[in-house]
């Protein structure tokens, strides 16, 4: 009748997958950061880097990689959907890699100073 | 720290003149504005403008607050202790007796507070000397403050605890570094007559 | 309109009112309808301003000059408590509730919400909860430890009195508004669109709503949480919070603002909807950056769970972790920008057009732009450290509160208040009102930046003279009382727009949205016939649907076997795909509130056993409910009208009230997520770690526990697998019940055996609340279970009917799953504490 094709409510979740792994980078680092204060991993050294510094920089690095994977889904999906257009097909693909995007962006802003912060003090 | 407010300040100032411009200009002549598709907009304004803001912004703050840390230096500054109980604070010294409502600490030179409480929460504000930290029971916390030079300076709690919250002030007595050890015990012994 | 047309029209509203109206007396109590509720909702919420209001008044007398005498800190405690209480738990959250649960069925081209029965109860929650904090203030035993409630200050030691429990009881029972609410709002906006109205053609306002229930589900439950720990530790003395029994006061502040800062854009983002909503009529353009402005708040939904730590950046946490969340805050500021600019767009592409509504929303922006900007600054940690709980932090606050919610929700009265009366505003008093509030509103609170940053700190009762804050605290006080000026005139306005308004037949705006094409006053079933949406639902003529619809020549144009009947769609396209049959009036809910009232108000007098009762009286009645639910016989698909048909709900795979569970469950997923990040929490920071006595359980009852509740899980599963095969269904669901009836008595055992006494310790505390909470889970998991076999025996169940099975389901797979999860931690936790001593 008013719709031709069928788009399942999963699609929905696409929407909010790049926050998803923001939230998790978010939890992951924040308590990663008060366990390692915690147990003096600040006070302990690999080379020129704390455990701690380690730790929190390789966890930001998966969770920048695993947004930018989000990205790379969202862009493939709104590709396959047609592009641009504000019908439904392509409008939740691209909301979906807009926000994608924008959560990769915020991953960056919001746990970058894990490169440069002092840790435990 | 004030450098950092006033560049907040007139930033703020510049953003605020410019949004309400932009209103009015969009109010009275629209077509003006609408030389600019809804895209350069959004991007240029909503992503761009707010996001070099931001980086900047955040970035001094940053470097500011790194150096604001109480970490430890080569010479261990100077520490006392400050107990906070409903409604007043007792002040601690490794050396000798403790003061009520009084610290007493020598400037020009750092000097680390450790506060803590003996029941709620309370926290310790001096605003011309440093920013606030609270008093949590259970916990230690470390303020690092330095007086430039001597003087009596007014700190008051600054976390709601209750029916005294009101006046549970204190003074910071700053001494010269030279007179601060016969300072402090003319201060004790003026306390305890 | 042809003359018959007209008649067909009429006869039409005359079959639909019958079924759908309120009648009058004591019948008002019975209410289900949304129009109604909402209307309710939405006083009851100016009645808690009015009382706010006045308290605020009070705070400002006392400030106005330094040494006041006239109230001492006993009262003012409780003045200023009570004031931020009321404000934010029952002013701001039910007064958007209100306006949602009034429009958003008429925006979407509903007949009602998801779930009428509920938004009743809601409203009666709300209304007792509320009761039970104004008459503690009335008695002079309100809350008096501010309105987020600190420990230790607000515990059984630093306040043994009453007081504490108000808030913490008071505001749970209200709580439970909030939470029936979100999950309507979700489920409506889901499932209940008008045929056609895909999720790229839903109307703003909708997608505002939708990102705030879905924060409410995920943002209320740790405030829920922490208010359950604090008062068991004031009721039972299990020290959760207490630092010399390994509790630990910094959770609370944790629990609190996990909730509290979200809580600021659950209030701020339905009122940036009506602003989304009400620029575009006056701009006459459709809203500008539409698919923008969604990623924005849905940006912004996740990233206001990322800052709450900015309001502990005192309470010494390292640097780094104060640099997240400092971060975070900035960062919020930017989707923020993405929604001015949107607004901005609209105006220049539009033809702009002054009328009242846009001089709130010009309120709107001055103030909450102002607001944004002081957020900003407050976001960095070092002048943080400076300004945090003085009065920069106050003026801070009311800038972002009253510019993001009090101004936006004048637009929206003026906007939509012809709407409610179907009358217009008269411009004489609306206009002076505003200058009133604006000037009075910056008067008042522009100074409060200046007092703070002068060093006067939030919550004194009076302060010195001579130390500079003398004249700005009279002049914040002279503001205030003018800006209380302009909300009596306000008040006055809208009692003459009642009375006195111009009547109006339909859109007085020239507004594009569906909530227009129905006569005004709205009628009691909404529309008449069902639109068809073809295009972006802020696009529409609402003029010609409105004639279509009411001479019934949409879908569900028809009075069908009394039924209240609207229609399901699916989520993402709107095709429609069932019909769904509404509970109709009745006093139910109303009851069922009472039962739970007289058990709020069993414990807040400390009578534990006799709570029991009404405990046991709300579970019957909430059975009760039930009664008038299901069908006995399948209908299969049934004609909706322009030769479409669909099934009724009872026999569709996704009927409202399963995807309620689904949402319900999470929601309830989201508390026990806090319970456990209370446990680590607790392990990691609290002092007084290890505890001396660990839980000895060995692995055989753990595992029997295990095995029994992934059982009633699995045997539920096979229930409705055999339901579907055509039958057998019974004895597995009483199979079902059996294993959570063993469930429940091994937790029970192991609580009274395993655990050492959970007053002694905050780790045996926690450990005794995650059992006790599966044990709760299973005990309704039984009730499920006997209700799924009770109503298989009425014929209520078929292959084709399988609803009641289907929720119950999910029930027992939640408790499946948050009950292993809570048998893991109990075992992995004694290895977790042996690793390290935890705390300092």
């Amino acid at each position: 009748m008013i719709v031709s094709e069928r788009v399942p409510a999963s699609r929905l979740m696409w929407l909010l997958a790049g926050f998803i792994v923001w939230s998790a980078a978010f939890v992951a680092l924040y308590s990663m950061l008060s366990i390692g204060c915690a147990f003096g991993w600040d006070q302990a050294f690999l080379g020129p880097i704390s455990v701690q510094r380690a730790v929190l920089v390789g966890l930001l690095v998966i969770s920048l990689i695993a947004g930018w994977w989000v990205v790379r889904i969202a862009a493939e999906r709104r590709r396959a959907a047609g592009g641009a257009g504000l019908v439904l097909r392509p409008f939740i693909e691209t909301a979906a890699w807009m926000a994608a995007w924008a959560a990769l962006a915020s991953t960056l802003f919001s746990l970058g100073p894990v490169l440069f912060l002092t840790a435990c003090h | 720290m004030a450098t950092l407010w006033w560049i907040m300040f007139w930033g703020a100032a510049v953003l605020f003149v410019m949004v309400g411009a932009l209103y009015t200009l969009a109010w009275y002549r629209p077509a003006l504005l609408a030389r600019f598709s809804v895209g350069q907009w959004l991007v240029g304004g909503g992503l761009v403008m707010p996001s070099v803001v931001l980086v900047g912004l955040v970035a001094a703050a940053f470097v500011l607050g790194e150096r604001m840390i109480p970490r430890p230096l080569e010479e261990p500054p100077l520490r006392v202790y400050a107990q906070a109980y409903q409604w007043d604070w007792r002040f601690g010294y490794d050396d000798s007796d403790a003061t009520t409502s009084e610290l007493h600490i020598p400037a020009g030179q750092p000097v680390d507070v450790v506060v803590t409480t003996q029941d709620v929460i309370h926290s310790f504000w001096v605003p011309r000397l440093a920013g606030k930290i609270d008093a949590i029971p259970g916990h230690e916390n470390v303020l690092r403050i330095e007086a430039d030079r001597p003087g009596s300076y007014r700190g008051i709690c600054a976390e709601f605890c209750g029916n005294g919250h009101t006046t549970m002030r204190f003074t910071v007595v700053a001494h010269a570094a030279e007179d601060y050890d016969n300072a402090r015990e003319t201060a004790f012994a003026e306390a305890g007559r | 309109m042809s003359e018959t047309r007209k008649t067909d029209a009429v006869r039409l509203h005359r079959e639909l009112d019958e079924i759908w109206h309120t009648p009058r007396g004591l019948q008002r109590l019975a209410a289900v309808n949304h129009t109604i509720l909402g209307r309710r909702f939405i006083i009851a919420a100016f009645v808690f301003f009015s009382i706010g209001g006045i308290l605020s008044m009070l705070i400002r007398a006392q400030l106005a000059t330094p040494n006041t005498a006239f109230v001492g800190p006993e009262v003012y405690n409780q003045i200023f408590t009570m004031h931020g209480t009321v404000m934010m738990f029952l002013f701001a959250i039910p007064m958007f509730e209100g306006f949602a649960i009034y429009l958003l069925p008429k925006l979407l081209g509903a007949r009602d919400l998801a779930f009428p029965r509920l938004t009743a109860l809601g409203f009666y929650c709300y209304i007792f909860g509320g009761s039970i904090l104004i008459v503690a203030m009335l008695a002079g035993v309100a809350p008096d430890s501010g309105w987020f409630m600190y420990t230790p200050l607000s515990s059984s030691t630093y306040t043994p009195g009453i007081n504490a429990d108000v808030w913490l009881l008071g505001i749970t029972f209200v709580e439970i508004s909030a939470i029936s609410a979100a999950v309507e709002i979700t489920v409506t906006i889901l499932k209940m669109r008008a045929p056609g109205m895909s999720l790229d053609r839903m109307p703003i306002f909708a997608w505002y709503l939708l990102v705030t229930a879905g924060m409410m589900l995920i943002g209320f439950p740790p405030l829920i949480l922490g208010s359950i720990l604090l008062e068991l530790e004031r009721a039972f003395d299990l020290p959760f919070f207490d630092p010399t029994r390994g509790g630990d006061s910094l959770l609370w502040q944790h629990l609190f603002w996990l909730f509290g800062h979200p809580e600021v854009y659950i209030i701020f983002l339905p009122a940036a909807g009506a602003v989304s909503t009400i620029i575009p009529v006056f701009a006459r353009r459709e809203l500008m950056g539409y698919r923008a402005v969604i990623v924005a708040i849905v940006a912004v939904a996740f990233l206001s769970f990322g800052l709450w730590v900015h309001h502990m950046f005192t309470v010494g946490i390292p640097h780094l972790a104060l640099a997240f969340f400092s971060a975070a805050s900035a960062l919020v500021a930017i989707p923020t920008a993405v929604q001015i600019f949107a607004w901005l767009a609209t105006l220049a592409h539009g033809r702009p057009r002054f009328d009242v509504p846009m001089l709130y929303i010009f309120g709107f922006l001055f103030v909450f732009v102002l607001g944004g900007l002081t957020g900003v600054m407050l976001a960095m940690v070092p002048f943080n450290w400076q300004v945090h709980d003085s009065y920069f932090v106050v003026a801070h606050l009311h800038y972002v509160l009253v510019g993001g919610f009090v101004f936006p929700m004048l637009a929206a009265a003026y906007y939509w208040l012809p709407h409610v009366t179907g009358r217009l505003t008269m411009h004489k008093i609306s206009v002076p009102a505003f200058w009133l509030i604006f000037v009075g509103f910056n008067m008042t609170f522009f100074m409060m930046h200046l007092t703070g940053l002068r060093g006067m700190p939030r919550r004194v009762h009076t302060y010195p003279s001579g130390v500079g804050w003398d004249w700005l605290n009279l002049l914040s006080s002279i503001g205030g009382f003018i800006l209380t000026m302009g909300f009596a005139l306000i008040l006055v306005d809208i009692i003459l727009q009642f009375r006195f308004g111009k009547p109006y037949r339909r859109n007085p705006w020239g507004a594009r949205t569906l909530e227009w094409a129905q006569p005004n006053p709205p009628p009691s079933y909404n529309f008449a016939s069902l639109p068809l949406v073809d295009r972006r639902a802020d696009t529409l003529d609402p003029h010609a649907i409105g004639n279509e619809l009411a001479a019934g020549n949409g879908y569900l144009g028809f009075a069908r076997n009394g039924w209240q009947e609207t229609l399901g769609v699916d989520m993402t396209t709107g095709r429609p795909d069932q019909t769904i049959v509404l509970p109709n009036r009745t006093f139910l809910p109303l009851y069922t509130a009472i039962a739970i009232g007289l058990f709020v108000l069993c414990l807040l007098f400390k009578f534990y056993w006799l709570s029991l009762v009404p405990l046991a009286v709300t579970l019957l009645l909430c059975l009760a409910w039930t009664n008038v639910t299901g069908l006995r016989h399948d209908h299969g698909e049934l004609d909706i009208g322009n030769g479409i048909s669909v099934p009724p709900h009872y026999e569709a795979d996704g009927p409202p009230s399963w995807w309620g569970m689904v949402f319900l469950l999470a929601c309830n997923g989201t508390l026990y997520a806090s319970l456990i990040f209370a446990v680590f929490f607790l392990w990691l920071v609290a002092p007084g770690w290890p505890p001396t006595e660990l839980i000895e359980t060995g692995l055989i009852l753990p595992l029997m526990t295990v095995i029994a509740v992934v059982g009633a899980a699995l045997l539920s599963r096979m229930a409705v697998a055999a339901n579907a095969g055509g039958g057998g269904a019974l004895p597995l669901i009483l199979c079902a019940a059996g294993a959570h009836v063993v469930t429940v008595g091994l937790l029970l055992f192991l609580i009274n055996t395993a655990l050492p006494e959970p007053t002694s310790h905050a780790y045996a505390a926690t450990a005794f609340v995650t059992l006790a909470y599966t044990a709760i889970h299973s005990a309704l998991g039984i009730v499920f279970a006997l209700y799924g076999a009770w109503r298989i025996m009425n014929g209520f169940v078929s292959a084709r009917r399988s609803l009641d099975l289907r929720i119950g389901k999910l029930w027992h797979d939640y408790t499946a799953l948050t009950g292993v999860a809570g048998i893991a931690l109990i075992l992995v936790m004694p290895l977790i504490v042996a690793i390290q001593g935890g705390g300092q």
